[in-house]
């Protein structure tokens, strides 16, 4: 049994001013469909975060981006749909008003 | 004549109320206004601001790149007598402090794209509200009683100087604006469809009063860009068949360096140099013709260049004029409004900024200093009585700092006096004579020219960027340069600039003081130039140093992306996300890694094939739309393909819909079945109303494979199909030609499943693209179900492949439509499930 995790901290201005400029080819690199479900910056740093501790638990390397989902349960409790499979997994993804945080654990 | 602009704003709202006035596409989302609706929208912030402890006289700052939801806020604040400060988007903290310092502003609207952290404390307590969450949250506000306000209420104040001095606030009145648009208008002839797009910053007046207000008083519509660089304005000026553009100069270099790339890239530049010796002596229309690809690529109804702010080099002009689009070029400042002089469109000359606007008085000083009096010169600067003063001659004349001449009427801009170099000689050169020549060297794409101590005096120094390939050094191109100049103009030193550009002011104009320490603190030694030959791949420098917030002259070919730059994984994105749209090249994010040098992306770059896609969506698109396409559409649906299904298939109609009632246009979504006998069902249900503007988005696959390339071409003929990408990442394209279709009055009818629907299950999995288009809009879906014997008459398809299949048999098909819906406030997720459920009520048990 191997417990992975991951961590990031995604300025929310810095985040803001890359999507800007990355434009429809950043926004579709980055997020599904489903997750684009605000295009407010906060909420999309809050999902690179997510997606960004993701890659760092499981070593998934750069650029598979669309190979997590992140959705969300009723309770607005985050969950990750991802390819690897893990025998368990948790996500917690927090924000502030300059920062968004996301923290992600597998047990392989 | 108005007196304030309210009462200008409902004027015009009275004359084109349900006409657009502004427009943007943000990330697959249109926003747009009609007049009437920025009437609306803008009584209700006023009254917003109001309500929220704001009185006529307080000071909003706006700090935002230029979108529609800018122009309402400015309308709302003017509305309601409310000063508005417009800050150049990229001032920093430290200049835009001093602008707070000087106007104790009660409210700051920014874009949620810009957010600002602010440093100083007192700063933070200012009220923040985000323009694109400005209409939202005034939707429910009531409409109050406005102030009464005078025509020479203040309006807004405007700064003109940057991080050196005191920056000065020019007071400009509600009268300053209508008269200035007053006397425009007289100079603007009257064009049935103004589209102009907005690119210089709404921060300057200029820019409000000829690039918004003065189209808007003839009910034009302004399109906005949320990013701006050569690609996204060549594909705006194609999408929106732009009309007029208001350029800096730079731009019109930069559009121009671009098509002399792709000439000199074809193979073509004699033909090409060949056809503008010859456009000189023909009109117009036939030179339009003669450049007509060019004309093509930049949407071929753009007719005209706006051009102000900086000095315009004549050989750059003539060459646009000699392929058919006029350049008009004017003269002004912020403390006039805008426009003193302007050439017309049917009387210009190349090299003059034009003649005076009526309603201004100009004159020369002893120094040829212009001096402006008009209704639109304003009284003076904020809170600065001593400038105020200093600024205006005895007689009232505004004295602009300015120097020209006049002849014939026309008036020739010399220099700004404030950068005239005196030498020990003690004659007095002006820069802008100098750069004028060596910008009109080949091989020289901008310069900066100003004095350096010498002795008792200065001596010229110019600051020179070549253009990419510059096939000259730059010490041969002052050498030829000064054999141009005059003795006491002889540029005596000079540096490569190896930056892409200078910086600049929010006005677009060369920051000089800014050049000019940067200048100073270099390490290069003056007149030793480190490397002539700058690469073509400056794009890629240009990117990199844009993404990375370092200067170009700092990234060298070793320079790791991570350890020198410190690209991290968000910079990485969107790297590759800029260098896809500016360079047409999409790399793979894993090769970009922890060793990768700016020369190994080079080599990326140069190895990727452009990205090209199997069909080009645009052109399929554009043919969809012509009328031709669509009555030979209908001509073969009604005489062939009708008639043919329909002696097969008898079809029943259930559920509750008048076609003949619904507004369009409309979505029909339903289930897919048997492809494509029962997309031909469905259109012969609809009516002719329906038919005439009907397009539908039908998977890629055929084009992508070219195999059964037949069936997406008699798809695209007899069905108004033009292909989407539905595997994997959804591509922006598409999903904007949707939106473009919906926008131009197309209905659509979509299959959500984007594939058919399987076997014995009621409806496949959907496809999310539709609800990021729609969720929380008001376009109307029709949803329907097709039941019954659909396999009965013709081959269901085998495979996934699409194959040509006879009928084999009568049958009876059921066509049971829903009751229109609307995805408004719901969101992707929501929407997602309102279309399914939709479709799913509409389908018979199994």
């Amino acid at each position: 049994m191997k417990v992975k995790t991951g961590i990031d901290l995604v300025d929310i201005t810095e985040f803001s001013k890359s999507m800007q400029n990355g434009g429809e080819n950043f926004l579709h690199r980055v997020f599904l469909p489903s997750e684009i479900t605000s295009l407010d910056p906060e909420h999309l740093a809050g999902l690179f975060a997510a997606k960004e501790a993701i890659t760092k638990a499981l070593s998934l390397g750069p650029g598979k981006w669309l190979e997590i989902e992140i959705t969300h349960e009723e309770s607005g409790r985050p969950i990750a749909k991802i390819g690897v499979p893990t025998k368990s997994q948790d996500l917690s993804i927090s924000h502030t008003k300059t920062h968004a945080v996301a923290v992600f654990v597998a047990i392989l | 004549m108005y007196e304030t602009i309210p009462e200008f704003l409902a004027s015009v709202a009275n004359r084109y109320p349900t006409k657009y006035a502004l427009y943007i596409r943000r990330f697959l989302r249109t926003t747009r206004f009609t007049y009437r609706e920025v009437e609306q929208i803008s009584l209700k912030i006023a009254s917003y601001l109001l309500e929220n402890g704001l009185k006529p006289q307080d000071k909003v700052l706006i700090w935002a790149p230029n979108m529609p939801e800018w122009v309402l806020a400015l309308f709302g604040c003017l509305s309601a007598g409310i000063v508005v400060v417009p800050v150049g988007l990229h001032s920093t903290e430290e200049v835009v402090g001093k602008y707070i310092e000087q106007t104790r502003p009660k409210v700051l609207f920014l874009s949620k794209f810009y957010p600002i952290d602010f440093k100083k404390p007192e700063h933070k307590n200012i009220k923040i509200i985000n323009l694109e969450d400005l209409v939202g949250l005034v939707e429910n506000v009531s409409i109050k009683k406005m102030p009464n306000l005078s025509k020479n209420e203040l309006g807004e104040i405007v700064f003109t100087s940057g991080t050196t001095g005191e920056p000065k606030g020019v007071m400009i009145s509600h009268h300053n604006i209508l008269f200035e648009i007053e006397q425009l208008l007289k100079t603007v002839p009257h064009f049935k469809h103004y589209r102009l797009l907005s690119v210089l910053p709404l921060s300057h007046v200029m820019e409000q009063v000829v690039g918004l207000m003065t189209p808007i008083a003839r009910g034009g519509t302004i399109y906005y860009l949320p990013r701006i660089n050569t690609v996204t304005i060549k594909k705006a000026l194609r999408k929106y068949q732009i009309t007029d553009l208001g350029a800096v100069p730079q731009m019109l270099r930069m559009f121009l360096d671009s098509i002399e790339y792709q000439v000199t890239e074809q193979g073509k530049s004699g033909s090409f140099n060949f056809a503008l010796k010859l456009a000189a002596v023909l009109p117009i229309t036939l030179r339009r013709q003669l450049f007509s690809k060019i004309h093509e690529d930049l949407g071929g109804k753009l007719y005209v260049f706006g051009v102000g702010s900086a000095p315009l080099d004549v050989k750059l002009a003539e060459t646009w004029e000699a392929m058919g689009i006029k350049v008009v070029e004017g003269y002004g400042a912020s403390e006039t409004t805008g426009g003193v002089t302007a050439n017309r469109i049917d009387d210009r000359i190349i090299g003059s900024a034009g003649k005076k606007i009526p309603g201004m008085e100009l004159k020369l000083s002893s120094e040829n200093e212009i001096q402006v009096k008009s209704d639109s010169v304003t009284r003076g600067y904020f809170e600065n009585e001593e400038k105020t003063r200093e600024a205006f001659t005895a007689d009232g004349y505004f004295k602009t700092g300015d120097v020209g001449y006049l002849k014939d009427g026309y008036l020739y801009i010399t220099g700004r006096e404030k950068f005239k170099i005196v030498t020990a000689a003690g004659d007095k050169i002006y820069p802008e004579d100098i750069e004028r020549k060596l910008n009109s060297h080949p091989d020289v794409w901008d310069s900066c020219v100003m004095g350096i101590k010498k002795d008792d005096g200065e001596i010229v120094h110019a600051e020179i960027i070549l253009k990419p390939k510059a096939a000259t050094k730059v010490e041969d191109i002052v050498k030829k340069i000064n054999l141009e100049l005059e003795p006491n103009q002889q540029i005596m030193d000079f540096s490569l600039w190896t930056d892409k550009d200078f910086p600049r002011l929010h006005t677009l104009k060369v920051d000089r003081n800014e050049v000019r320490s940067m200048s100073e603190n270099t390490s290069q030694t003056k007149n030793k130039v480190t490397n002539t030959t700058i690469s073509s791949e400056d794009t890629l420098k240009n990117i990199l140093s844009k993404v990375c917030k370092i200067p170009g002259s700092s990234i060298t070919d070793n320079s790791n992306l991570v350890t020198d730059l410190k690209l991290d994984s968000l910079k990485r994105v969107e790297l590759v996300s800029l260098i896809e749209e500016e360079m047409g090249v999409e790399l793979i994010e894993e090769d970009i890694d922890n060793e990768t040098t700016l020369k190994n992306i080079k080599q990326q770059v140069s190895s990727h094939k452009k990205i090209s896609y199997p069909y080009d969506l645009d052109s399929i698109t554009k043919k969809l739309r012509e009328p031709f396409s669509s009555y030979l559409r209908i001509l073969l649906q009604d005489l062939f393909v009708f008639p043919i299904l329909r002696f097969f298939v008898k079809v029943e109609v259930k559920g509750d819909i008048d076609f003949s009632r619904l507004k369009l246009p409309i979505i029909l979504i339903g289930n897919h079945p048997n492809p494509p006998s029962d997309i031909g069902l469905l259109l012969s249900i609809l009516p002719l109303r329906i038919r005439l503007k009907l397009a539908a988005p039908a998977n890629d696959w055929p084009y992508r494979t070219q195999k059964y390339l037949i069936n997406a071409i008699l798809s695209n003929l007899l069905g108004g199909t033009f292909p989407i990408n539905t595997h994997g990442k959804p591509v922006g394209k598409s999903l904007d030609a949707i939106l473009d279709f919906i926008e131009d009055g197309y209905s659509l009818y979509i299959m959500p499943e984007g594939d058919v629907t399987p076997i014995g299950e009621k409806l496949g999995p959907l496809k999310p693209g539709l609800a990021q288009l729609f969720a929380n809009t008001d376009v109307q879906f029709v949803p329907f179900y097709i039941s019954g014997d659909v396999y009965g008459s013709f081959y269901r398809q085998k495979d996934e492949h699409h194959t040509y299949y006879f009928p084999h048999g009568f049958s009876k098909i059921i066509f049971t439509f829903g009751k229109p819906f609307t995805l408004l406030d719901k969101d992707e997720n929501e929407s997602m499930v309102t279309i399914k459920e939709k479709i799913l009520e509409l389908a018979p048990s199994l």
